[in-house]
């Protein structure tokens, strides 16, 4: 058994923030060791801090958790990742798994669960609950045994700067603003929006924001 | 009433609570916190306990909220719109009813007007997102408090 486990917490709420690291402060021998608001400041943590066990929100600024974990188990594979998210969704699940992250939990389910997964994640061991194993299970069984994609409108899989750019626009703003979060130019932010509407198949920015809903790309 | 000249809603929650010791106003508050997320209230424990105020009681549904206050009976209620057995929404009159004195902050992940208008309907006395910085919600509460 580890003497003391260095925790990372990304989220860029406060208050989730402060309250994970109260529950994780609680159990003897874990210690919070950094705190990040962006993905991209979690993976500059992660490599900065070296912690045993990496908690990410998946939606974040500056990069979402699930390429911030994906980023962080690539390059510093010592660091186990758990992400936690607001819902289910299969097209998470596939991403955590495909990614080769071995912890998930949603925060409704973390009152519970945090402590028994960062547990396990320490132990270099996965934790899923129940409800995410079966979620695994039903798609690996309709697709007759590989992983199915999340969704079947999307024939293509997103990137993770299309999943940034549409996070952005279903928060109201227009491509100048989405060109200036990003550090590209109106023209590339517009080529690039036109691709993400091709690829999920949507007309409107209302029928885009309804894809990032029901995809869990946002949360309502 | 002193004013406040400082430049963060953190500061000036600060600020505004040294104003309310100097001018002998209750400082003490006793909070009542209701939310369904077990890392929300921990969060927001540790922060009204960081201002100097006291968290007399914690609920996780709306039933709960309704039963603490009429027996803590508490200065304030942060009351998370979304729970489960009984929403916010819902145990926000009976709350305001049988605790006259206790007033309530409404709390929730996203900013709605809709919402707001339907919690003000309510009699409510303030709107906080879950998602605003630590500082922001602070204030709300203190400033709610002390008017």
């Amino acid at each position: 058994m580890m003497k003391s486990l260095r925790i990372l917490l990304a989220d860029d709420h406060d208050l989730m923030r402060r309250g994970l690291k109260a529950m994780i402060e609680t159990h003897p021998g874990w210690e919070v060791c950094g705190e990040a608001h962006t993905g991209k400041e979690a993976v500059a943590k992660a490599e900065q801090l070296k912690p045993h066990v990496a908690v990410l929100d998946i939606s974040m600024p500056e990069m979402d958790g699930l390429e911030a974990a994906r980023q962080i188990r690539k390059n510093f594979p010592e660091t186990e990742v758990l992400v936690l998210s607001m819902h289910y969704s299969d097209q998470i699940i596939r991403e955590v798994v495909e990614a080769g992250i071995l912890g998930y939990v949603t925060k409704s389910e973390s009152d519970r669960d945090l402590v028994l997964a960062v547990e396990a994640l320490a132990n270099h061991k996965p934790f899923f609950t129940s409800h995410a194993t079966e979620l695994m299970l039903t798609n690996l069984s309709a697709a007759g045994g590989s992983f199915r994609r999340g969704s079947s409108d999307v024939k293509e899989r997103l990137t993770p700067r299309e999943r940034e750019i549409i996070r952005l626009i279903s928060e109201g703003n227009s491509s100048k603003q989405v060109a200036s979060a990003l550090g590209i130019s109106v023209k590339t932010a517009d080529t690039h929006r036109a691709n993400i509407m091709r690829k999920v198949q949507v007309h409107t920015v209302s029928d885009l924001v309804r894809y990032a809903l029901r995809n869990k790309i946002i949360e309502a | 009433m002193a004013q406040s000249l400082s430049a963060t809603p953190l500061a000036a929650a600060t600020e505004g609570v040294a104003n309310d010791v100097a001018l002998g106003r209750k400082q003490a508050w006793r909070i009542l916190i209701a939310d369904d997320h077990e890392a929300v209230r921990r969060g927001l424990r540790s922060a009204i306990i960081g201002m100097g105020w006291q968290v007399c009681g914690e609920a996780r549904d709306g039933k709960e909220a309704i039963e603490q206050a009429r027996a803590l009976n508490p200065d304030l209620v942060i009351l998370d719109v979304s729970m489960p057995v009984m929403s916010g929404l819902e145990a926000a009159p009976q709350i305001l009813q049988s605790a006259p004195r206790t007033k309530v902050v409404a709390f929730t992940m996203h900013e709605s007007q809709q919402m707001k208008d339907e919690m003000a309907k309510i009699g409510v006395h303030g709107f906080a997102i879950k998602s605003a910085p630590l500082a922001q919600l602070l204030e709300t509460i203190r400033s709610v408090l002390a008017k």
